[in-house]
């Protein structure tokens, strides 16, 4: 049974509705989908009571303006999401009650380009190999597989328990957003097939973000790193950064192509995936090398921090 | 096939395994086969054959990478090194796609032969990926070979047949592409709605005909 919470005002440059994503289909050529800064997304969910495989809303940049149909209890995440209850400010990584007939709206974010907001009981969407994460490419799940639109109504599912108004994550719990972003990385398997000097200017050079952007994965630029390696297609990985013979290189995303003809020179750690797509374009980055050791513990602490907001 | 086993992270949460040695193109029926028994195992979120290797996709919380790496090593050594698979497409195909003259002006030849060379062969679905249902198809007849067009289209609508390099392909759905697209089908490759959306799984044969 599910029940209308929201009416979309303006639906800002570009949302949809997001999950944990679909894994385990790869080999079909789907790609995992599902929330970019799962950091931000999980944090959400937790925050309002919801399972973590709740659906929630993932926008880009701000503009986003609802109304309320009902109350409901919500909480917005992000780079630094700024939120606003009608005329008053409302706080971000915070769940607070909103009221039947209130505005909320997201104008704008003080950092970071994206932001979630979930809803007390999930938001409900259609699935698609058991998820409702947005599948633009085919237009499925989600909310009719497209962007939210002005006029669109978004329900949640059941509803969950509603003693969690005031629950917040403090920021020192968060993932160290800024600019410009020092992106912790292994080094990728077709690594030491670039000559040396490659290798090391990969990660001592500052990269750039360019504005050809999106879910599929981010492309930066700088000073360039040509060369003429060819490897046999392949499949890649969330987070990891290959090289096409231009040189510049590419951030895969969640909806990557599933197999890609070029090589794989890094992989940035899933700790610090939050903090890589939470860039603008013409912000800078660095990667920088660390241990598997080093991944995994920074990817213990970041799973630290979200459990300790209560169940 | 002498072929080498190469292991090596991807990230903290994938393993690729590479094939050395051996033959550079050819079907390897055991990538598949491994990634099937893979996805069976706990821990185990995902296994997607490559060209020339296998990416494993895991929970280091809930697995050991050293003994999952071990284990892929395993699986690979003792796979039968013979596809089981004997399935055969037979795609009808319009043939009047917006490259075709021009590939056959490139090639020295006349449409017709381009179309009679494509019709020839019988091809082997490498693997299945890039975007959802699209199998890279092998054992495109060597005179037709061409590089990929120097600029991508920004959309190739679904059922395009293409060819580029040493194979051919059938573009799933509307999609960016740098493949020649000589022809049309109505075969739907993406099923979403299907148990299983992609028509194609690796070491299917596919054959193509003029309608």
């Amino acid at each position: 049974m599910t029940t209308e919470v929201f009416e979309v005002l303006e639906p800002g440059r570009s949302s949809t509705i997001q999950d944990l994503g679909r894994s385990g289909h790869q080999s079909q050529g789907v790609p995992p989908g599902g929330a970019l800064d799962l950091f931000a997304f999980t944090a959400a969910n937790l925050l309002v009571g919801n399972a973590t495989s709740a659906a929630a809303l993932e926008c880009r940049q701000g503009g986003l303006r609802l109304k309320a149909l009902r109350a409901s209890v919500i909480a917005v995440t992000g780079g630094e999401p700024e939120v606003w209850i009608n005329g008053s400010r409302a706080p971000s990584w915070t769940a607070f009650l909103v009221g039947p007939d209130d505005e909320v709206r997201v104008p704008r974010l003080a950092s970071g380009s994206l932001f979630y907001l979930a809803v007390s009981g999930g938001l409900e969407a259609s699935e698609w190999l058991g998820s409702r994460s947005t599948y633009l490419p085919a237009g499925l799940a989600g909310l009719a597989g497209r962007r939210l639109t002005a006029g669109d109504r978004l329900s949640r599912t059941v509803l969950a328990p509603s003693q969690v108004a005031g629950r917040r994550l403090d920021r020192t719990l968060r993932p160290r957003y800024a600019s410009p972003a020092r992106l912790r990385a292994l080094s990728g398997p077709h690594l030491r097939r670039l000559d040396f000097k490659a290798q090391r200017a990969l990660f001592e050079r500052e990269w750039t973000l360019s504005q050809e952007s999106d879910r599929t994965g981010y492309r930066f630029f700088g000073q360039a790193l040509p060369h003429s390696l060819s490897v046999a297609s392949l499949g890649a990985c969330v987070g990891s950064v290959q090289l096409p013979p231009e040189g510049q290189p590419v951030l895969l995303l969640a909806e990557h192509p599933t197999i890609g003809g070029y090589p794989l020179v890094a992989c940035v750690i899933a700790a610090d995936l939050p903090l890589a797509v939470q860039m603008s374009a013409g912000q800078t980055m660095r990667l920088d090398p660390v241990s598997l050791a080093e991944a995994d513990r920074a990817r213990r602490e970041a799973a630290g921090a979200l459990a300790s907001i209560p169940l | 096939m002498a072929t080498a086993f190469q292991v090596s992270p991807l990230g903290e949460r994938s393993l690729l395994l590479e094939l050395t040695g051996g033959p550079a193109r050819g079907f390897d029926p055991r990538l598949a086969l491994v990634a099937e028994r893979l996805r069976r195992r706990r821990g185990v979120v995902d296994a997607v054959p490559g060209l020339r290797s296998l990416t494993v996709h895991f929970d280091p919380d809930r697995v050991d990478r050293e003994r999952l790496a071990a284990a892929v090593v395993r699986l690979a050594g003792s796979a039968p090194q013979h596809s089981s698979s004997d399935r055969l497409h037979r795609i009808p195909v319009r043939y009047q796609g917006p490259d075709l003259e021009g590939v056959a002006d490139r090639l020295g030849l006349s449409s017709k032969m381009v179309v009679e060379l494509h019709t020839s062969a019988t091809y082997r679905c490498l693997t299945v990926g890039f975007v959802p249902g699209w199998g890279y198809l092998g054992g495109l007849p060597p005179e037709l070979r061409l590089p990929r067009l120097a600029s991508p289209r920004t959309l190739v609508p679904a059922g395009s047949v293409a060819i580029a390099e040493d194979m051919t392909g059938v573009y799933p759905l509307a999609h960016p592409g740098g493949w020649h697209l000589i022809g049309t089908t109505e075969v739907p490759f993406f099923s979403p709605r299907a148990a299983e959306p992609s028509l194609l799984r690796p070491g299917d044969r596919v054959r193509f005909h003029a309608l």
